[in-house]
């Protein structure tokens, strides 16, 4: 059976490293991008099942990826869930109205959280 | 007997009469004759008229047979002449006036002459003292009349013999001595007052020119020490680095400084002692200052606060774009003083861009400064998960605590580091809330599930009692949640083993009262004043547990000031302690 896709967008290499070895061993086709260029490369060729989105990355935001792949009919369906360590009600309320699914500060969760929060927005999806 | 009868009715007249032939014989003579001639009747009779007493025109005697010579000779009456008197000398030489008058005339046919005279000395006695006193009186005339009109030079002279008017001329002169004596008097004490009120006069002058000299050295210096202070105050104002404008009461502008011209893009002679009002709006010139004239009915905002004091009025915060783009507090002051030409308003403004920016980056500071804490924070967190979960069997329980004691110290980390978070949002007024209707009653049960791992660990019972009517009422779900956790999590942590944590939510009048009691070390009581500042740190605890960042209940407090409600704290050192919040069930209305 086929993994499902997940694309995560995050500059810093150590969370990266440590992102990408946990969705590997729970046997998810990660997909780690590192700035905007990467990730609208990748979704011109994959269509991930999800994508967890950092805020604060260089060149255009996270706000700004997630409006564009909003505007974009190919992908707008795909859920998108900050995964951040802004916590701001402002932030929040931002990110929200322009489409996200959630809003997941990383230094409150575990990758094991993550995991498991990740399984229950796919499994619903699956369901719909 | 005609003779005799004759002599009888003569003898009854009061004048002498002496009746004569015409040889000058005496044939006749009446008793009153005899007695003013000192003779008898007898003797008198056959005596010749002329020899019988000597006649006088006034001093000169007359020749002899005058009286015979004028009657029978010249025939004519003797009489006394006109403004002359007549003495007769009589026998003894008494010389007395006389009226007298003879005649001759015919008797039987034969001449006769008649004498008839009357003693006058008492009508000439009373004649002369008349024109004497009438002469006497006369030399006073001019001396008195001198006298009534004041001059007392020419003094009565009084003769030196002594007669009856002596007394009276001496009187007069004593009288003008007095007179004299009393206008000296006067004369002296109406100089002696006139010198007096010249003096005091004099006196009075002298000390009121002192005084008004004085007077007006004060005032000239007031004046100046005025006009100074006016152009200190001037130069003052001129050279604040606010801007400083000044309307009267009827909203014209009477005031404007160099910063105020400089901030506001105008020249102050474009505008002083105009009146800004709407008719202005169009005037892209004036836009800022009609902006800061009338602030409130700009859209780009922000009432910072209202009339706090009398003194310190309404202050704006607003954005102008022309001439340049600045933020521009505005403080609004109204002048009361009446001296001060009450009515009108002073605004001063402040240029806060830099302030506006410097916040702003300080906010985006934290923000940043939080958020690049979190990253390796975050990173530790996953990586030390990883390491506990997958090291099960690898790891001696030494490494396994270890581990674990690690994990729990980076989130103690994660969680300072929030808190800091929000205190700094707290200060800045930017800890944003949401309020709305939630159920407490399930926030708290979920907050207590939490709390069941850390709880079990040290065998402590959580108990959490609700009631109904307060489950649901109007809070941010998240701050509230925050405070209890808070309170909740201090609970777990400062309750020894086997200890118990009761929760009651409960509705207390118009609000929802959340009480959290724990069977802890409690807050010593000396301390317990300061339990809600920031840093606060028991001593107690500070023992027990190291970590804690004494933010979680300054926060609390804070949010629950923001929900407009109440807390409060009870505690026994070594017994426990009990929270309580009171949260109004209507919500805070005046939070927007």
């Amino acid at each position: 059976m086929e993994n499902k896709k997940i694309l995560v967008v995050e500059d810093d290499t150590f969370l990266r490293q440590l992102i990408a070895a946990k969705m590997e061993a729970d046997g998810f086709d990660i997909f780690v991008a590192v700035d905007a260029d990467a990730t609208f490369k990748y979704l011109e060729e994959s269509k991930p099942e999800i994508i967890l989105l950092d805020l604060m990355l260089p060149g255009l935001d996270g706000f700004q990826i997630l409006e564009q792949i909003k505007k974009d009919p190919k992908n707008k369906e795909i859920p998108v869930v900050i995964l951040s360590n802004l916590s701001q009600k402002e932030d929040i309320d931002r990110a929200m109205l322009l489409g996200a699914k959630d809003f997941w500060v990383k230094a409150y969760l575990t990758l094991d959280d993550i995991v498991e929060k990740i399984d229950s927005i796919i499994g619903k999806q699956d369901k719909a | 007997m005609i003779k005799k009868e004759i002599g009888t009715l003569l003898s009854f007249i009061a004048e002498g009469l002496v009746l004569f032939d015409k040889r000058g014989h005496i044939t006749l003579v009446n008793p009153h004759a005899t007695l003013l001639l000192d003779y008898t009747s007898e003797e008198l009779m056959g005596k010749h008229v002329d020899n019988v007493f000597d006649i006088y025109i006034d001093n000169e005697r007359v020749e002899k047979n005058k009286i015979t010579k004028t009657i029978f000779t010249e025939g004519k009456p003797f009489n006394t002449p006109q403004g002359h008197t007549i003495y007769f000398k009589s026998q003894d030489g008494r010389k007395f006036p006389v009226f007298i008058s003879a005649k001759s005339f015919e008797a039987s046919g034969e001449k006769s002459g008649v004498l008839v005279f009357r003693d006058i000395t008492v009508e000439k006695e009373l004649e002369n003292y008349k024109i004497n006193t009438a002469k006497r009186l006369a030399t006073l005339t001019p001396i008195l009349q001198r006298t009534s009109t004041g001059n007392l030079s020419i003094r009565v002279k009084v003769p030196p013999t002594e007669d009856e008017f002596t007394e009276l001329f001496v009187g007069i002169n004593l009288m003008m001595d007095d007179l004299e004596e009393l206008d000296k008097t006067r004369n002296k004490s109406e100089a002696d007052r006139i010198e007096g009120i010249t003096r005091a006069e004099r006196e009075r002058r002298m000390l009121s020119e002192g005084y008004s000299r004085e007077l007006e050295i004060k005032v000239r210096e007031k004046i100046r020490e005025l006009n100074q202070s006016k152009v200190h105050i001037e130069t003052l104002i001129e050279n604040l680095t606010s801007g400083l404008i000044e309307f009267d009461i009827d909203h014209r502008l009477v005031r404007m400084n160099k910063a105020a011209e400089e901030l506001l893009g105008i020249r102050r002679e474009q505008v002083l002692g105009r009146i800004i009002d709407k008719n202005d709006a169009g005037n892209k010139e004036l836009l800022a200052l009609m902006e800061v004239a009338t602030p409130e009915s700009y859209e780009e905002v922000k009432k910072v606060s209202e009339n706090v004091t009398s003194l310190a009025g309404d202050v704006y915060e607003i954005k102008i774009r022309d001439p340049e783009e600045k933020n521009l507090q505005v403080s609004t002051i109204p002048i009361t003083e009446h001296a001060m030409g009450g009515g009108g308003i002073i605004k001063v403004i402040r240029d806060i861009t830099r302030e506006s920016l410097i916040s702003k980056s300080k906010s985006e500071f934290i923000s940043i400064a939080a958020h690049q804490l979190r990253t390796p924070l975050s990173a530790i967190k996953w990586a030390l998960q990883m390491l506990i979960k997958g090291g099960e069997n690898k790891f001696s329980d030494f490494e396994k605590d270890l581990l674990a004691k690690s994990f729990d110290t980076n989130d103690r980390m994660i969680s300072l580091v929030s808190d800091m978070l929000d205190v700094s949002r707290i200060d800045e007024g930017r800890f944003d809330y949401d309020f709305k209707k939630n159920n407490a009653a399930d926030l708290i049960r979920s907050l207590v599930a939490n709390s069941e791992i850390a709880a079990k660990e040290k065998n402590i019972n959580i108990v959490f009692n609700s009631d109904k009517l307060a489950e649901s009422f109007i809070f941010d779900v998240n701050k509230l949640s925050v405070a209890v956790q808070n309170l909740l999590e201090n609970a777990v942590k400062y309750t020894l083993r086997n200890g118990k944590i009761i929760i009651d939510l409960k509705k207390d009048g118009d609000y929802a009262k959340i009480e959290i009691s724990d069977t802890g070390v409690g807050i010593p009581k000396n301390q317990i004043d300061r339990t809600f500042s920031k840093f606060f740190r028991a001593e107690n605890v500070k023992k027990i547990e190291t970590g804690g960042s004494g933010l979680g209940l300054f926060i609390v407090k804070s949010i629950v000031d923001k929900h407009g409600g109440k807390i409060s704290v009870e505690s026994e050192e070594n017994e426990g302690t009990t929270f309580s919040l009171k949260v109004p069930l209507k919500g805070n209305e005046g939070v927007k």
